[in-house]
C-alpha cells in the first residue's frame, strides 16, 4: 500500500440527509435485483394476463361477458390475498437479514437508527407501491380494452387503487417492522404472515360498521363503476395510513434502543 | 494527561454488558484514551473485545454504565460522534455486486460527505491502497488481502479522529500483513487507534497501549511498556561455542545451582528456566561464570517467548489463579 496523507484537510460541511438517501437508494436497488421481487412481478404479471385472456376468450368463444369492473376487481382481490405472502417474503427480512457484520458496516457509520429504519422503509414502500400501481393501471387499462369497459370510470378506477395501495402501506409497514424488532428472517415472515391473514380473517368476523380489508375489496366493483361514498373510502384509507404510521413509529423507536 | 474529560477520545465507566440474562459479555470495564493513543486489545475468544468495541460504537447499548466519545454520550442514534470514527469489523462483509468506487461512494454517503469532497477522496484512497487496476471489479471476487485494502479506505474515508480495527491482519499474507503494520504507525502520528488482535507480535509493534480483557474482565490497562514490565523474566536461550565435552561438564554445574529447574541443551543450544524465587541478575551471572569456567563462549542469548504475549499469558494465568478473591476489588 502506498502511504496515506495525514488527515490534513479541514472538516466538510455534512448533509445529513444524505445517509438516509444513501441507504433508501442501495436498499432500492437491492430489492429491486432480488429473486424474490421478480417473482412477485413475474407471477402478477402471469397471473393478471392469463385471466384478462381467459376473460376475453370466454368473451369471444362462447359469449360469457363479465364486465370490466367484476374482472379488474377480481385481479385486485387475488393481487390482495395471493400477493400478500410475497410481498410479506420481501419486506420481512428488510432489517434482520442484514443483521451482522453487514448491517455493522453500515450503521457504525454517519447515519443514526432512524435514517436507516425510514430508509429502508420508504425504498420498500416506494418500489413495492410503484410496482403494483404499475400493474394495477395496466390491468385497468387491458380489461378496459379487452372486455367490457364501459362501465369502468376513471376516477373509480383510482379510487379502487389507492384503497388496495393503502392497505398494502400497513402490510409493508407492518413487514418492516417486526424485521427490525426481529433477530430472525423467518421468525419475522412467519409473525408478520400470521398476523396480517389472522388479523384479516378477524376483521371479516366482526360488525359491518367497522372497516374490514375482505368488505373493502368485495366492494371494488362499485367503486370502479364511481359508486362510491368517499367518506366512508376516506375514513378505512385514513385507518390503514394511521395504523401504518403508528406501527412504523414503534418499530423505529424500538430499533433505534436496540443491539444490532 | 488530558486534564478536561471532553479531550478524552474514548471514556467508558463501569460499562458492563449482558446479553438476555444469559451471557455476561463485558464486566464493569472502565478505561480513558487520550488523544494519539494506540490501544492493543487483548484477550481470548470469547474475552469480550468485539462487544467492547462494539459498545463503543454504539452498535449495541450497555446493561450498566456509560460510554463516551470525545466528551459525549454514545447512542445507537448518536452518528454525529460516529463520523468521527472509522471501523473495520472482523472479517468484513460487502454488499453483492459493487465495486470499490460505488462501495467507498456509498460509505462516504453514509458520513453525509457532500460530491464535491467525497470523489476526489475515494479516488485519492482507492490509489493509496493500490486498487486502481481494480477499481472497476466486482468485490466479491477479490482475494481476502484486496477486501483488507478496501476496508481500510473505507475506515478512512470521512478522515476520522478515531479508528476502530478489529483483527486487522487476520488472513493477510506476510507482505499484506508488513503494509498494514506501516499503515498502522503511519496512522498513529496524528489518529488515535484501537487495535483488536489475537497477533500479539503485531501488538508489540504497532501499539503504546494494552488493555486485556478475560472473561469480559478488563485485567489490565496501561502502557504496553508497564505490560511488558509485569512479565516474569525466567527463561533463556544461550548458543555456545566450545568443546562438546566442555559444555556437557558445564550443563552439569548449572543442573546443581538451586537457582534454575530446568536445564536442558540440545545441538549447543543451552536452554535454562529460573527458578520462580531466583534473582534473575544473579542466576545469569552464575550462568556467565559456569560457562566461562569450562572455557565455552557464548555466540548469543535470548530471552524465549514474545514479550507481549508472555506478558499476556502471565496475566490471564495471574487472573485465573486468583479465584474468588476477584470479588474484592484490592484483593491484588
Amino acid at each position: 500500500m502506498n502511504t496515506i496523507t495525514p488527515a490534513t484537510t479541514p472538516r466538510v460541511p455534512i448533509n445529513h440527509f444524505l445517509p438516509y438517501w444513501a441507504v433508501l437508494e442501495s436498499d432500492f436497488k437491492n430489492t429491486f435485483n432480488s429473486w424474490i421481487y421478480r417473482v412477485w412481478v413475474l407471477l402478477s404479471i402471469a397471473v393478471a394476463v392469463g385471466y384478462l385472456l381467459y376473460r376475453f376468450g370466454a368473451r369471444q368463444v362462447a359469449g360469457m361477458i363479465q364486465p370490466a369492473p367484476e374482472t379488474v376487481s377480481d385481479l385486485l382481490h387475488w393481487a390482495i390475498l395471493g400477493s400478500v405472502t410475497l410481498i410479506i417474503a420481501v419486506t420481512a427480512g428488510t432489517i434482520c437479514s442484514e443483521r451482522g457484520t453487514m448491517a455493522d458496516s453500515v450503521l457504525s457509520r454517519g447515519i443514526s437508527r432512524y435514517q436507516y429504519f425510514l430508509g429502508k422503509l420508504h425504498s420498500r414502500l416506494a418500489l413495492i407501491l410503484g410496482t403494483f400501481l404499475f400493474q394495477g393501471l395496466l390491468a385497468i387499462g387491458g380489461a378496459y380494452c379487452m372486455l367490457h369497459g364501459d362501465a369502468l370510470t376513471l376516477h373509480g378506477c383510482l379510487v379502487a387503487l389507492l384503497i388496495v395501495g393503502s392497505m398494502f402501506v400497513f402490510v409493508i409497514t407492518f413487514g418492516v417492522t417486526i424485521s427490525a424488532m426481529s433477530s430472525n428472517t423467518l421468525v419475522s415472515i412467519a409473525v408478520v404472515w400470521i398476523t396480517i391473514y389472522g388479523g384479516g380473517f378477524l376483521l371479516t368476523q366482526l360488525p359491518s360498521s367497522i372497516p374490514s380489508p375482505e368488505r373493502a375489496l368485495l366492494n371494488l366493483p362499485n367503486v370502479m363503476r364511481g359508486y362510491y361514498d368517499w367518506n366512508d373510502l376516506g375514513r378505512t384509507m385514513l385507518i390503514s395510513l394511521g395504523v401504518s404510521f403508528a406501527t412504523a413509529l414503534v418499530g423505529m423507536f424500538y430499533f433505534s434502543r436496540r443491539d444490532v | 494527561m488530558a486534564e478536561n474529560p471532553s479531550d478524552l477520545v474514548v471514556e467508558t465507566h463501569q460499562l458492563t454488558k449482558i446479553y438476555q440474562n444469559r451471557q455476561i459479555a463485558l464486566n464493569d470495564v472502565t478505561m480513558k484514551l487520550e488523544p494519539g493513543t494506540v490501544l492493543g486489545l487483548l484477550g481470548h475468544n470469547g474475552a469480550g473485545k468485539t462487544t467492547l468495541l462494539r459498545l463503543v460504537l454504539g452498535l449495541h447499548c450497555p446493561t450498566a454504565g456509560w460510554v463516551k466519545l470525545f466528551g459525549q454520550y454514545m447512542t445507537p442514534n448518536a452518528a454525529s460522534l460516529r463520523c468521527r470514527i472509522g471501523y473495520i469489523p472482523t472479517s468484513p462483509q460487502f454488499p453483492a455486486g459493487m465495486t470499490p468506487i460505488t462501495y467507498l461512494d456509498y460509505m462516504a454517503r453514509l458520513f453525509g460527505l457532500p460530491s464535491e469532497y467525497r470523489k476526489p477522496r475515494l479516488a485519492m484512497l482507492i490509489r493509496a491502497v493500490d486498487l486502481l487496476a481494480s477499481s472497476g471489479d466486482r468485490i466479491e471476487n477479490f482475494s481476502n488481502g484486496m477486501i483488507a485494502r478496501i476496508a481500510v479506505a473505507t475506515s478512512l474515508i470521512n478522515d476520522p479522529d478515531l479508528l476502530i480495527w478489529d483483527e486487522p491482519t487476520l488472513g493477510l499474507d506476510p507482505e499484506a500483513r508488513r503494509s498494514m503494520l506501516d499503515l498502522i504507525k503511519t496512522l498513529a502520528l496524528d489518529k488515535t487507534l484501537i487495535i483488536a488482535s489475537h497477533n500479539l507480535s503485531d501488538i508489540d509493534e504497532v501499539c503504546n497501549h494494552a488493555a486485556v480483557l478475560s472473561n469480559g474482565h478488563l485485567i489490565y490497562y496501561g502502557s504496553l511498556q508497564d505490560l511488558k514490565g509485569r512479565m516474569k523474566r525466567n527463561h533463556y536461550e544461550f548458543e555456545l561455542e566450545g568443546d562438546q565435552k566442555a559444555i556437557t561438564r558445564a550443563m552439569q554445574a548449572l543442573k546443581n545451582m538451586s537457582d534454575f529447574k530446568y536445564v536442558n541443551i540440545k545441538q549447543r543450544r543451552l536452554e535454562i528456566r529460573m527458578s520462580d524465587d531466583a534473582n534473575n541478575t544473579n542466576a545469569l551471572a552464575n550462568v556467565f561464570m559456569t560457562l566461562a569456567d569450562n572455557n565455552v563462549t557464548v555466540i548469543s542469548i535470548r530471552s524465549v517467548g514474545m514479550q507481549t504475549e508472555q506478558a499476556f499469558l502471565d496475566l490471564v494465568e495471574e487472573e485465573a489463579s486468583r479465584g474468588f478473591a476477584r470479588a474484592v476489588k484490592n484483593a491484588a
